[in-house]
């Protein structure tokens, strides 16, 4: 029935069965392998950032240290530990415990055999090897969840997100089908009004906007992050109403002569054609209100229990101390649902929606 | 069965159908018809009347006043004087021709590499498309806190991966984020790396291509970039016109990331005061937020204008089988 | 453009009213926004709202905000006829929030706030003068120098709460493995039997800067581009050319005696030169992208690849990362060289907080900026030399709790107080906000560019500093 599957070559038939399988493997193979390497130069920086959340703070502030994260091989000596080098000697490499740097010498000790005492050693040390080995680090991760008093501003982020992408999706339906599917009268001109709302830079309504949420006594609480997306907003309906309009007639005519109304269209003919675009106004919608820092910032300061991760994570940004480290790892925590929530609904595009009513 | 778009033959090869559905050929609209359009676009005009509208007038108001919002007392009417004072401020004059030419790079680039990867990820001969399409969306979910603190780092010209990278196909090192000649390739890449929308969308668009045209265009003999042009562009033309209003209005507005990265300072030699940027300096920094309004409304002018100038030429290259 | 027709005066009553409405209506239901109250105030009258907002200079690191909340809640508890909350918001969006909470629904009291924080809201503070008269404050336990800082045309904006003079941070490892004697910690003394100059110090930077392979940098073999530790920085300087200007140069101004002149001062020539010389040429500062390798967020002395780094008191508060094991242990602090002007200056910071005058409740926004000011506590997370004299030493005593076991010689701190920049580097400016971001250009194009002639570039922006002063007359 569904006619998504492409469709098998022709040559196929021809050849074969086992030659045209192993046609078809090396052509899978070979295009997958290309878009490996294209994704693996895409996702370089997401490694960086990765790598990033599971070095040690001492790590990357340390020159000459591996760019995957790793600990120092050190020695404990006395109580303190010492890094430890590889040193070229008369008789091979050996791996000592640095204990007192100089320019052009260094005291060593051999954690094979401390008893022998301080080793004097002539040369500069910071041309032999450190001792460096696969590590990580999750100390950053335990930071960020404490600080950020991890489950609640999760569970913040993700009722403030549902609850308006709830909204979203369901009132810029309802407006795409009205103006995708209506004739009435300044429809070109409110659609070109509703655009209009995204083209005005909104640091110029902010104050405004503010006053009027403040006068509804809004401020600190969720409503403004969430109330307004229940009345459409131009981004999803200009998207849905796009794809609506590729939505042949026939079917909402067919539908109609059947005695359906027009809510009833909407639900069984259009929905089901317009799944994908649906799908994707969702998911963008419920990612980008899950990483929205400013609104929730301004809405929410008063309101710390209410706060989402997004503003938690701006702590870490803060002015005079930098915790690199700390601020990825807690932003590959706060990602980690979106990116579960992408992967399972992502399906919706492979299901094969059947467009055109192709089948009767 | 009945062929994709409703009329006679498929519009196989051809360009795409003309208009007109049974109802416009039947007739005038039905009297309930306007009603029940309004109806459905109700919430959006209710949503407009309570939050938007108000801001928006307030907007254009303040753009005549000299508002400051530390004396908001003081408000004083000045008519146009600050749209009067547009045509000699250099800085506006700066910001938007770097404006002007960052989004003559970017909006291309970006259409195009984004509908690239959705054709990538949607193909069958890629095995594992999940896993593929979730690793292009991902970085879109990096919160913008922690993804520019990365490209910091991944940029660096002294230890930045990037750079490393480059060293060792033996290209030199380039000082991405500090040099007024990369910086706009800098931020373009970094624009890159947030396709993840627009690759979703192409997406839902290439899934709404009828498999029979491409086997139909096979049986022609059409080779792939004719089946590309002739087929798949007029087909998803609906939401490549999407995404082409969208990265037009989303880079005239470009701002997060020249912000972050320099602080909202327009660093290196004034190459990232972005229009809306220069904008935000008048608005929070110089407080002058009548200007601020101003200029807003310049903006806006112009890409409205702009928009409905590709509204008017959408007819000729904008597959829409349904409209009327 | 006085004469303005009856159209426009109406719309723009419009916008007035659409915002005075908001503020009126909200003043009712303002209450019920703050309501998550800790317990307090059910007890007794009706305990008054007071808003505190942090967020325009310290307080927002992630170990301050526990600290100040803890405060906050021991005011409520000891206050019942109070209600105090506390609003942190994130330094780098404090700016822009705030201006959208001014018309409609702005915070009591703002704060810690320094002198350039002053520039930008000093007109919407309140005067103190009455009230620090009638509630007693003993006006002499802080210097009168200080309380100049906060007098805006003959109102007294703030109390001083907190100054922070500058000295040099050194990390003694670096000092030891170079096998060099630490600088000098009284002011006179001499270091290595040389003068304690600028100079001086350039000297013993270039040799305290190293390379991978272990030359430092008066070596012919050494290698700029692969640097593992610089002499020198002034960290969280950023791109302010006013302050590498008077930490090198000396004390100076941007503006002439006439008050509408741009100028920069031989000495601050002569200091930014050095500056820019040691970044480009010496080698034994770090660059812009130098430090982006190192700390993108600028604390480029924790990292432990910086042998002096000339900072505020207030780095107190962050010398350690909060967590995790600090690259540097073993640090002290030293006193400033002579400059090119043949005097010591320590650039000053202070802070203070303010109230704003849109506050319902001065009398108690009051009693809570006389609370902050003094709450030992809030001062030591904040790394805040407490303003008042009498308290300073119980503030170093808590420092060197803190440092156990370092024994860090506050003697350093407490000279170079005597030696503050006057003008300050943060100083009024003609048209401040455009001319300081113009300064920040300026600076950028230091920090990042090579091979300048610098005397023609100051030319150049002093220019452009002109033009910026002659819009605002």
């Amino acid at each position: 029935m569904i006619a998504r599957a492409q469709p098998i070559p022709r040559t196929l038939s021809m050849g074969s069965p086992m030659r045209g399988q192993m046609r078809r493997f090396l052509a899978v193979s070979g295009f997958t392998l290309f878009a490996s390497m294209v994704a693996s130069v895409f996702l370089m920086p997401l490694l960086y950032m990765t790598a990033t959340a599971f070095k040690s703070e001492t790590q990357t502030s340390t020159p000459g240290a591996p760019p995957f994260p790793a600990a120092a091989q050190t020695y404990l000596y006395k109580g303190e530990e010492y890094p430890v080098y590889q040193v070229p000697e008369a008789d091979g490499m050996h791996a000592w415990a640095l204990i007192e740097p100089h320019r052009e010498s260094a005291i060593f000790i051999d954690p094979d055999d401390p008893d022998a005492g301080p080793i004097e050693w002539q040369g500069r040390w910071r041309t032999l090897q450190q001792s460096w080995a696969f590590s990580l680090d999750w100390s950053s991760f335990g930071r960020a969840w404490e600080i950020l008093n991890f489950p609640r501003m999760f569970l913040n982020t993700f009722l403030i997100a549902g609850l308006s992408t709830l909204g979203a999706v369901v009132s810029g339906v309802c407006v795409a089908y009205g103006f995708s599917r209506f004739r009435f009268p300044g429809r070109n001109g409110l659609f070109l009004m509703m655009l209009a709302t995204i083209i005005l830079p909104f640091q110029v309504t902010l104050i405004p906007t503010y006053a009027v949420y403040f006068a509804l006594g809004w401020v600190g609480t969720w409503l403004p992050l969430i109330i307004p997306h229940f009345f459409a907003n131009a981004y999803n309906v200009f998207l849905l109403r796009q794809y609506f309009l590729t939505i042949p007639r026939d079917l909402d005519e067919a539908a109609m002569i059947d005695g359906a109304g027009p809510l009833r269209i909407l639900w069984s003919v259009i929905v089901p054609q317009a799944l994908p675009a649906i799908v994707a106004v969702t998911l963008f919608h419920f990612f980008w209100a899950w990483n929205e820092y400013f609104l929730p910032l301004i809405y929410l300061q008063s309101a710390p229990d209410l706060q989402p991760l997004s503003v938690g994570l701006g702590r870490f940004n803060s002015l005079y101390s930098g915790e690199p480290t700390v601020i990825q790892a807690a932003a590959i925590l706060a990602m980690l649902l979106p990116v579960i929530v992408f992967f399972v609904a992502q399906r919706a595009f492979m299901r094969g929606v059947v467009f055109a009513g192709v089948e009767k | 069965m009945d062929s994709a778009t409703g009329g006679t033959a498929p519009p196989l090869l051809t360009a795409p159908p003309a208009r007109g559905g049974l109802r416009e050929r039947l007739g005038g609209p039905a009297a309930g018809e306007s009603l029940t359009g309004l109806l459905f676009i109700s919430p959006w005009i209710l949503g407009f009347l309570a939050f938007s509208a108000i801001p928006m007038a307030a907007s254009l108001v303040l753009s005549l006043t000299d508002f400051d919002p530390r004396r908001a007392d003081e408000i004083r009417f000045v008519g146009l004087e600050n749209y009067a004072r547009m045509v000699s401020d250099p800085a506006l004059i700066k910001a938007s021709l770097v404006t002007l030419r960052f989004a003559l790079i970017v909006v291309p680039v970006t259409l195009a590499f984004a509908l690239g990867i959705a054709m990538l990820v949607n193909s069958t001969l890629l095995a594992g498309r999940n896993i593929f399409r979730t690793a292009f969306y991902m970085p879109l979910q990096i919160p913008i806190v922690a993804s520019t603190v990365v490209w910091i780092g991944v940029m660096n010209v002294s230890n930045g991966w990037l750079d490393i990278g480059l060293q060792a196909v033996g290209l030199p090192a380039i000082d991405w984020l500090n040099s007024p000649f990369w910086v706009h390739p800098a931020l373009a890449l970094m624009g890159l790396w947030g396709i993840g929308n627009l690759m979703l969308i192409f997406l839902a668009g290439l899934q709404s291509v009828p498999t029979e045209l491409y086997d139909a265009a096979k049986v022609d003999g059409a080779g792939h970039w004719s089946t590309f042009r002739q087929i798949t562009l007029p087909m998803i033309s609906p939401v490549l016109f999407y995404n082409l209003i969208i990265v037009l209005i989303a880079t005239f507005q470009y701002f997060t990331q020249a912000y972050v990265i320099t602080n909202g300072r327009g660093d290196p030699g004034g190459e990232t005061l972005f229009f809306n940027l220069n904008l935000f300096r008048e608005a929070f920094q110089f407080y002058n937020m009548g200007y601020a309004s101003a200029l807003a409304w310049l903006l806006f002018a112009v890409v409205l204008g702009l928009t409905i100038l590709l509204f008017r030429t959408a007819g000729r290259w904008v597959y829409e089988g349904a409209e009327r | 453009m006085e004469r303005s027709q009856p159209a426009w005066r109406l719309a723009t009553a419009i916008a007035a009213l659409t915002l005075i409405v908001a503020a009126c209506t909200s003043s009712q239901s303002s209450p019920s926004a703050s309501a998550s109250a800790n317990g307090s105030g059910t007890a007794g009258g009706p305990a008054v709202d007071i808003e505190w907002y942090v967020g325009l200079g310290t307080g927002t690191n992630p170990e301050q905000i526990p600290v100040e909340q803890a405060q906050v809640d021991t005011f409520n508890a000891d206050h019942p006829n109070i209600h105090l909350t506390l609003t942190v918001v994130d330094s780098e969006q404090a700016e822009q929030d705030l201006a959208a909470r001014l018309p409609t629904n702005p915070p009591d009291i703002i704060g810690p706030i320094g002198i350039r924080g002053l520039q930008g809201y000093g007109d919407s503070l309140l005067d103190l003068t009455d009230q620090i008269a009638s509630a007693g404050v003993d006006r002499s336990t802080i210097e009168d120098a200080l309380w100049d800082v906060y007098q805006l045309d003959g109102k007294q904006i703030g109390i001083p709460m907190a100054v922070y003079p500058s000295f040099i941070y050194y990390n003694k490892t670096i000092f030891d493995e170079a096998d060099l004697p630490y600088p000098p910690h009284k002011v006179g003394d001499q270091y290595d039997g040389k003068d304690w100059t600028w100079q001086t110090v350039r000297d013993l930077a270039m040799k305290l800067t190293v390379d991978a392979n272990g030359n430092d940098a008066t070596s012919a073999d050494f290698d700029p581009k692969n640097i593992d530790i610089w002499g020198l920085d002034a960290q969280f300087t950023n791109n302010d050319p006013r302050a590498w200007s008077t930490i090198f140069g000396g004390s100076g101004s941007i503006v002439a005696d006439d008050g509408t002149t741009a100028q920069w001062p031989d000495n601050w020539r002569t200091g930014l030169q050095f500056f820019y010389d040691g970044m480009w040429k010496d080698h034994m500062i770090p660059t812009k992208p130098e430090l982006d390798a190192i700390e993108p967020n600028g604390n480029s002395f924790q990292t432990g690849r910086i042998a002096m780094d000339v900072v505020h008191q207030w780095y107190t508060c962050c010398v350690y990362p909060a967590d995790g094991k600090p690259p540097v242990t073993d640090w002290d602090i030293a006193v400033l060289p002579t400059g090119p002007d043949g005097k010591i200056t320590s650039k000053l910071h202070a802070d203070t907080v303010g109230i704003l005058k849109t506050t319902k409740n001065p009398e108690a926004a009051f009693e809570v900026l006389n609370w902050i000011r003094q709450n030992p506590d809030l001062l030591q997370a904040w790394g805040a030399l407490p303003a008042v004299v009498a308290q300073r030493d119980a503030f170093f005593a808590g420092l060197d709790k803190q440092f156990a076991p370092l024994d860090i010689d506050w003697n350093v701190s407490k000279q170079m107080l005597g030696y503050p920049d006057y003008p300050s580097h943060e100083a009024f400016m003609p048209n401040f906000q455009e001319a300081n971001a113009a300064n920040g250009e300026f600076g950028s194009t230091l920090w990042t560019t090579p091979g300048l002639d610098l005397g023609a570039e100051i030319d150049k922006h002093v220019k452009r500093i002109q033009g910026i002063f002659d819009e605002a007359n």
